[in-house]
């Protein structure tokens, strides 16, 4: 029962952070980074259907703050939870460097989406360097808590059980 | 019969196709996706709400109580400037003076007084590649769809979702916002759109007109949303291409986005006999 009130406590927290008024490039990378972190640490340790239904519910809080066409976060984080999901079945997630791998690629995932999604459907405007800008920032921020992130994150669930 | 993989691969194709055709339909349907869009806004924006109201007030501490060695030199700049301030309004108040008695000598009509409510910003856009807001006022305030946001420097945006408490505001600098738009000097009309870097397009301006960098961008009145006059940016730089009919504007708006921490909304519309049915 205490593991759905972390996922839920988890979620409220990502959207807030992630829709809060602060316009900095470096804080908007990193609050962004932490929902990758949280569906990575799923993808990896959580099962199926608490996996899609916390990308969904994610998804759903995000489409619903963002200008966006409704669904472009819900197909975002689902497509990134089945990609992870099928590539930590070849990767050992103990290792601090698959960690940041699997988050750049997460990265890469949910940009790619993104601009194909505003591509075809005419929305938004995205400018190349931006974006660039955007994902070296992501990257970075990968790079650097990653793997702590990811470690912090198994022993909060660790400690508040598994059920 | 088909193998696995070839079975796997048809299915992975058709998700996708299915995925890519419910992101067109939520595109064309985004006017009236209210509903769903709005249970997010539901539940999160008091959240936002009072993590925002905290920040804030962290923040004001710091600067009352932190930042005191700073306030005794602010406070010589502010009087000099108050001084010339005085003098300046002074002057200005001769020139509104002056100007009312224009207007009444050339029977024209006094400015309208419309309605309007102060809301806060408790949220953004989680999304950088559109520029929204959501502020703490909403349907019990009046607020609905296709209402004016101003700020005191200029137009900030429209409404362009609301449920009972909040509403979501989208911002000029965004590539779906559109305002009807004059220059000040020139008369010169045409689209403003947002661009990038937080700046606007004047759009569908002709090769023949003069602009200039420096002039002012006022809103025409003819959209529907924004009363005509209200302002808007000023032109950064003008671009002729050797071909095309238009030339590329770009205007810098007033309104400094990242800093906006109050908007105003306008709760009359403005009326336009010919968008009458």
């Amino acid at each position: 029962m205490r593991r759905p009130l972390h996922h839920l406590f988890l979620l409220l927290f990502l959207v807030v952070l992630n829709t809060s008024h602060l316009y900095s490039l470096y804080v908007e990378g990193l609050f962004s980074l932490l929902i990758l972190l949280f569906l990575a640490y799923l993808a990896g340790y959580g099962s199926l259907s608490e996996s899609i239904g916390v990308a969904l519910v994610l998804g759903f809080l995000m489409d619903g703050f963002s200008g966006a066409p409704f669904g472009l976060y819900i197909s975002a984080y689902v497509w990134i939870m089945i990609i992870a999901r099928w590539v930590v079945i070849y990767l050992h997630l103990e290792n601090p460097m698959t960690i940041r791998l699997l988050l750049i690629s997460g990265i890469l995932v949910e940009k790619t989406m993104h601009a194909f999604v505003l591509t075809i459907t005419g929305q938004g405007r995205i400018v190349p360097e931006e974006m660039a800008l955007l994902i070296l920032v992501q990257g970075g921020w990968a790079m650097l808590i990653g793997p702590l992130g990811f470690r912090l994150l198994h022993r909060q669930y660790a400690q508040g059980g598994t059920s | 019969m088909l193998n696995r993989k070839v079975m796997v691969a048809l299915v992975l194709i058709l998700v996708i196709v299915a995925n890519v055709l419910m992101l067109f339909v939520a595109t064309a349907k985004q006017e009236k996706a209210g509903g769903k869009t709005q249970v997010g806004m539901r539940i999160i924006s008091p959240f936002q709400e009072v993590s925002i109201t905290a920040w804030r007030t962290m923040r004001s501490l710091w600067r009352h109580y932190f930042w005191t060695l700073h306030v005794v030199e602010e406070n010589d700049d502010l009087k000099r400037q108050l001084q010339t301030l005085t003098q300046e309004r002074s002057l200005y108040r001769e020139i509104q003076v002056e100007n009312q008695r224009l207007r009444r000598l050339l029977d024209m009509r006094e400015s309208i007084s419309y309605r309007s409510v102060v809301c806060q910003v408790v949220g953004k856009d989680p999304s950088p590649w559109f520029k929204t807001l959501i502020v703490d006022k909403g349907k019990q305030h009046g607020l609905q769809k296709g209402l004016a946001a101003l700020a005191p420097e200029g137009i900030v945006g429209q409404v362009i979702d609301v449920t009972e408490g909040f509403a979501k505001v989208l911002l000029i600098i965004d590539g779906n916002c559109a305002v009807d738009a004059l220059g000040q000097v020139t008369r010169v009309r045409g689209i403003l759109k947002g661009g990038p870097n937080e700046n606007c397009l004047f759009q569908y301006v002709s090769r023949k007109d003069e602009v200039q960098p420096g002039e002012t961008i006022v809103s025409s009145g003819l959209d529907g949303i924004f009363r005509k006059g209200w302002p808007i940016g000023e032109i950064q730089s003008v671009y002729k291409q050797h071909s095309g009919i238009f030339q590329e504007i770009t205007v810098r708006p007033f309104v400094d986005f990242p800093k906006l921490e109050e908007v105003i909304i306008v709760l009359d519309k403005p009326e336009i006999d010919w968008l009458k049915p």
